[in-house]
């Protein structure tokens, strides 16, 4: 099993050096970015997913703390809500870890070729850091809900508007990573008109 | 109380399918309900309201046709203005040549000599369709100035609804008219792929013309005049810095720099229609989208780059919408088709996973049948047309896998455009099958010298 991963790395490896020397941009992107995501989930997700997990629960703890709203167990990955007689527990999984987010936007950055090696490990870490954050403000926005109008809208609270309000943080990180920078450092200049005969 | 389980059960499998479709719903399928109405509303006005009497003046115009290697197609072309209901003598045609090495000249010349009643004269221009607009917009004299492609013809009354509208509309600078593909030519097309290929782009470009920019036109947010067929009052456009030769996008370009001077003069002219030859191949499509995207990224670049704030620009700027759109959503859409495969690995059931996909699927079908109402109603004036879009109305179910195969080659177009020198014509996607296998072979003979020169050290020959 492990030669067939290793294999597989290697394979992508030289197609991805076959894509650069060609000078296929885009396809060099694709295949880099999906292939590191895949890899990503295959082999570091489940080293990370136990300490991430563990820190969102702790941060999101914290704010519970603060307001008085909820307690964290984070070493059961647990955000415990009071709620008048009964009381909600809420289970940080993978899906509430944000590594999928994590290791999508690294991914993608990784092989967006608009930026040097040292801006992408800086856009990273930020990156990263923001991603968690969302998560950790998202989980405080469902507890927040719980804690005011019960058991009820847990599952409005969690699949509908937490993920609404991550996809829309997400969405402004991609547009500054990037669609802005992407923008702003696009080449316009006198262009060639290549070996064609159609006007178009 | 088994009824009442089984409704909880499906109410909860309904939300986690409303999470996954959440996305394509607010950014394309909400956008596309509101569009319905509004070209909804403006065909109610159109019917209800104060019938327009016609207008009494006929102004001169002056008609450019940029020519490049366009020796099958301008006849055709000429012949189609020719017939127009537009008196023939107020038109003055400018043919600029760009650099053409066919016989173009020669139909020229041979139609000016049989068509005494008519005005075209012939100027030579450098390469670049920019530089050939530019110079006959030096030399017109019209009051309007309409520009259209030598490869397409212009339906008899599109001349004239285009004057009309500017008569009657005194704001009213720049009128992109509605372009769409052949339906002759289309019927005509050999092989079934490439009919159904060229039957998908012409519904794409009725709904892009007919939907897409007519609600634009109504909330004064034309993001592209056409770059085959478009008009302008002289007095504004000789105020802009006219075709710009920087961009591969000179149409997107002079619409920027018409809605930067003039903010809310630019229109579709939704009844002035001009017909195109539908895409040559896949090649073509290829390296066509390829290069609009391109030109979104140059021109937002050229007029935007300085106001790039999402947060603050979401609303007030239509352009910042249109980005996130086209560019922003194309990442993290390109990583979740993938990851959709991985759910099934982590445990998530096969029927909610293939459940959310058909939910998207059907939610673009809904969005293509209201197109399909919007641009249906605004056919009239074209019948042969709307008989036709009408008998192919099964390629709304189509259109989504269309649209897919288009959103991959617009990213492409994306990354190209950062790395990729700046082309008219972008590699198409053999040719790039082509440059894979030369590396490949390089490797590999490689290998085969390599593997030589070691036997024959091993062997001491």
């Amino acid at each position: 099993m492990l030669i067939l991963k290793i294999a597989l790395v290697m394979i992508w490896i030289y197609l991805l050096s076959v894509f650069g020397r060609a000078k296929l941009h885009f396809f060099k992107f694709v295949l880099g970015s999906v292939c590191l995501f895949f890899f990503l989930m295959i082999f570091l997700q489940p080293l990370l997913l136990r300490p991430l997990s563990m820190a969102v629960t702790a941060a999101a703890g914290v704010l519970g703390d603060t307001f008085n709203m909820y307690d964290s167990y984070y070493k059961y990955f647990i955000l415990f809500i009071p709620k008048d007689t009964t009381s909600v527990s809420l289970v940080i999984d993978y899906e509430c870890s944000g590594i999928v987010e994590i290791m999508a936007f690294s991914s993608l950055l990784w092989f967006f070729p608009l930026y040097n090696t040292a801006e992408k490990l800086i856009i990273n870490i930020a990156g990263v850091l923001g991603i968690f954050i969302a998560n950790v403000l998202r989980l405080f926005i469902i507890c927040l809900l719980i804690f005011y109008f019960g058991n009820e809208i847990f599952y409005f609270a969690h699949t509908i508007f937490g993920r609404l309000i991550f996809y829309l943080f997400s969405i402004v990180l991609y547009f500054y990573v990037f669609t802005r920078s992407h923008v702003i450092r696009q080449k316009v200049g006198v262009f060639t008109y290549g070996n064609t005969n159609i006007a178009d | 109380m088994e009824i009442q389980i089984l409704l909880i059960r499906l109410g909860r499998e309904l939300i986690f399918w409303m999470a996954w479709i959440i996305i394509p719903l607010m950014v394309e399928i909400i956008p596309a309900i509101g569009g319905f109405f509004i070209v909804l509303n403006k065909k109610l006005r159109e019917v209800f309201g104060k019938k327009k009497t016609e207008i009494k003046y006929l102004p001169e115009i002056t008609l450019i046709v940029p020519v490049y290697n366009s020796e099958d197609t301008l006849e055709k072309c000429l012949d189609a203005i020719r017939s127009s209901n537009y008196p023939n003598k107020l038109i003055d045609i400018l043919l600029i040549n760009n650099e053409s090495t066919d016989n173009s000249f020669g139909v020229y010349t041979e139609y000016q000599s049989r068509s005494k009643d008519m005005s075209i004269t012939w100027l030579n221009s450098g390469q670049g369709k920019a530089k050939a607009l530019n110079m006959a917009l030096f030399n017109s004299e019209g009051k309007y100035i309409i520009h259209i492609d030598s490869d397409g013809r212009l339906h008899p009354e599109a001349i004239k609804n285009i004057v009309t509208r500017f008569e009657r509309e005194k704001e009213v600078d720049c009128l992109t008219g509605t372009v769409l593909t052949d339906i002759d030519e289309i019927e005509d097309t050999e092989g079934f792929m490439m009919r159904m290929i060229r039957r998908c782009e012409f519904f794409e470009y009725c709904q892009s013309f007919l939907a897409g920019r007519n609600f634009e036109s109504e909330l004064d947010s034309v993001y592209t005049i056409a770059g085959a067929f478009s008009a302008f009052r002289k007095s504004a456009i000789l105020k802009s810095q006219m075709y710009n030769v920087l961009t591969v996008s000179e149409d997107t370009q002079v619409t920027f720099q018409m809605r930067k001077l003039f903010d809310k003069g630019i229109k579709l002219c939704e009844n002035a229609f001009f017909f195109v030859d539908p895409i040559e191949s896949g090649s073509k499509l290829y390296t066509q989208r390829q290069r609009w995207q391109r030109g979104e990224i140059e021109v937002s670049h050229m007029f935007l780059k300085d106001s790039l704030h999402i947060l603050r620009d979401f609303f007030r700027n239509f352009m910042i919408r249109v980005l996130l759109y086209d560019h922003t959503f194309a990442f993290p859409r390109m990583i979740w088709y993938f990851a959709i495969v991985f759910l099934i690995f982590l445990n998530y059931p096969m029927y909610l996973v293939i459940g959310a996909v058909i939910a998207i699927y059907l939610l673009y079908v809904l969005s293509a049948f209201l197109f399909f109402i919007n641009v249906w109603m605004y056919l009239a004036s074209v019948k042969d047309v709307k008989k036709y879009y009408k008998s192919k109305w099964y390629l709304i179910f189509i259109l989504p896998v269309f649209n897919f195969v288009v959103f991959w080659i617009r990213f492409a177009g994306i990354i190209n455009s950062i790395k990729g020198e700046s082309m008219w014509r972008t590699l198409t996607f053999g040719e790039e099958i082509r440059s894979i296998k030369q590396v490949i072979k390089k490797d590999f003979r490689f290998l085969t010298k390599m593997s030589r020169t070691i036997r024959k050290r091993v062997n001491n020959e």
